[in-house]
């Protein structure tokens, strides 16, 4: 009986998936692998073609300066082609989510990822506190729009780069490199002042 | 009339033999590197054709490439926008199975899947309080709340299985078995789907533990792959 049940085991555990795995491995070796649709087999002609193709790639990328945003380790780099200027710890997005009382709005705090470009820049600038910002501090919504201004949490530049974000200096310097902001990305003083600045109006912001 | 002397040379013979072998042989040795020259060009002129419509759009993609260069260089996984390379992900293993090859061409990222996905956090509207106590009890995500065993599922049957090598011995352990049973879980599906005539590629690769995190984090549903082909069953 014992005997049986041992001869069992070892079918179920090594025979049966050792069978499959060679099954697997000849079906998935065997296959032809699907070349590409380019019909062109003249070798000068598919060199020419790759040049193209490459230069044109190249020709997409950003010229001159430009910003890369990594919110997973949270740091930016200030970049020129290949070459980095400068690399620096940021905050970035802490992914929460913020439900209004009334439960009619929700904001999720995340950065936005993708090519944006710099909107405008802006030298002291000053907060305009938007309705989350009094929810989550359990505040009641001001009607006056004077009465939202805040000045000096932004540090002293600020870069926007659309609906409502920027780039943007910070009173909590011991929370860069983690996630803890609104959707902004808060730098460093110095940093910051760099960015500053290198950066144009229309300098292409990357964020992933 | 004069006849003809002709006399059996030997060592003439055996030169002209060998030399038409040596010859031909370098004829069809040729003809294969420039078959292979053409191949390989006509495959990377797709990549760079399908990469050019995707860095056209300004979102961001991924390039896999499959082919191993040399084996000091490791198989990158290549975040890029607008052609610039913004992240690259060392893989420290990856094996390729398919029912069918790949067509070079963008497949979108349909789904990611964890057994553990990443649960966003509520805040809880508080009066704020005095700068060092707030900070202490700030609750945020982090790469550490972020799953490192992951499934990417893209269209046209593609599946990627993103496992982070875990650093303990005990997780180690856990994580040879879990791994073996998720290959076994993998080749179960590669041959039904091979039998079901349905076309089904899979990618395992193994990473970093931070790097698989950063990779989920950095990914977003609708982003596309390309992936150059390699051998199948490669183990890199």
């Amino acid at each position: 009986m014992i005997k049986r049940i041992t001869f069992i085991s070892f079918i179920g555990i090594i025979i049966i998936p050792l069978t499959v795995e060679l099954f697997a491995y000849y079906v998935s070796s065997d296959r032809p692998v699907v070349s590409s649709s380019v019909g062109t087999s003249n070798l000068n002609e598919l060199i020419r073609k790759n040049r193209t193709l490459k230069k044109g790639i190249t020709g997409l990328s950003p010229k001159g300066f430009y910003i890369v945003i990594d919110t997973a380790r949270n740091l930016i780099f200030l970049k020129e082609g290949n070459r980095t200027i400068l690399k620096a710890l940021v905050s970035s997005g802490s992914g929460n989510i913020l439900r209004d009382p009334t439960g009619k709005r929700e904001w999720i705090f995340d950065t936005p990822r993708g090519e944006f470009e710099v909107k405008e820049k802006i030298a002291a600038p000053k907060w305009i506190k938007p309705d989350w910002a009094f929810i989550e501090e359990e505040e009641d919504i001001p009607k006056n729009w004077e009465d939202r201004v805040e000045e000096g949490v932004l540090g002293d530049y600020a870069l926007a780069f659309g609906n409502g974000y920027f780039i943007h200096g910070t009173l909590y310097k011991r929370l860069l490199g983690r996630n803890v902001t609104h959707g902004c990305i808060r730098v460093g003083d110095e940093d910051l002042e760099t960015i500053y600045r290198f950066s144009r109006v229309g300098t292409r912001i990357y964020i992933f | 009339m004069k006849k003809a002397n002709f006399q059996f040379n030997f060592p003439l013979f055996l030169f002209l033999i060998l030399f038409s072998i040596g010859g031909s042989s370098q004829a069809i040795a040729g003809g294969d590197s420039i078959g292979q020259k053409i191949r390989a060009l006509k495959d990377e002129n797709c990549l760079l054709e399908a990469e050019l419509g995707l860095a056209s759009k300004g979102t961001s993609y991924i390039i896999l490439d499959l082919r191993i260069e040399s084996d000091s260089v490791p198989v990158r996984i290549n975040l890029k926008n607008r052609g610039i390379v913004l992240r690259e992900f060392d893989a420290e293993r990856i094996r390729y199975r398919r029912t069918k090859g790949l067509i070079i061409e963008p497949i979108p990222l349909i789904k990611k899947m964890a057994f553990f996905p990443l649960k966003r956090k509520e805040i809880r509207p508080h009066k704020p309080e005095d700068g060092a106590d707030a900070i202490g009890k700030l609750d945020f995500l982090e790469l550490k709340d972020i799953p490192s065993n992951y499934t990417l599922s893209f269209g046209k049957g593609l599946l990627i299985s993103i496992t982070g090598q875990p650093k303990g011995l005990i997780s180690r352990f856990i994580h040879l078995i879990s791994s073996i049973l998720i290959h076994i879980c993998y080749s179960l599906t590669i041959v039904w789907n091979y039998l079901w005539r349905n076309e089904l590629a899979i990618i395992e690769i193994i990473m970093r533990k931070e790097d698989a995190q950063a990779l989920y984090w950095s990914l977003e549903e609708g982003m596309s792959i390309v992936i150059m082909e390699g051998h199948p069953y490669d183990t890199i």
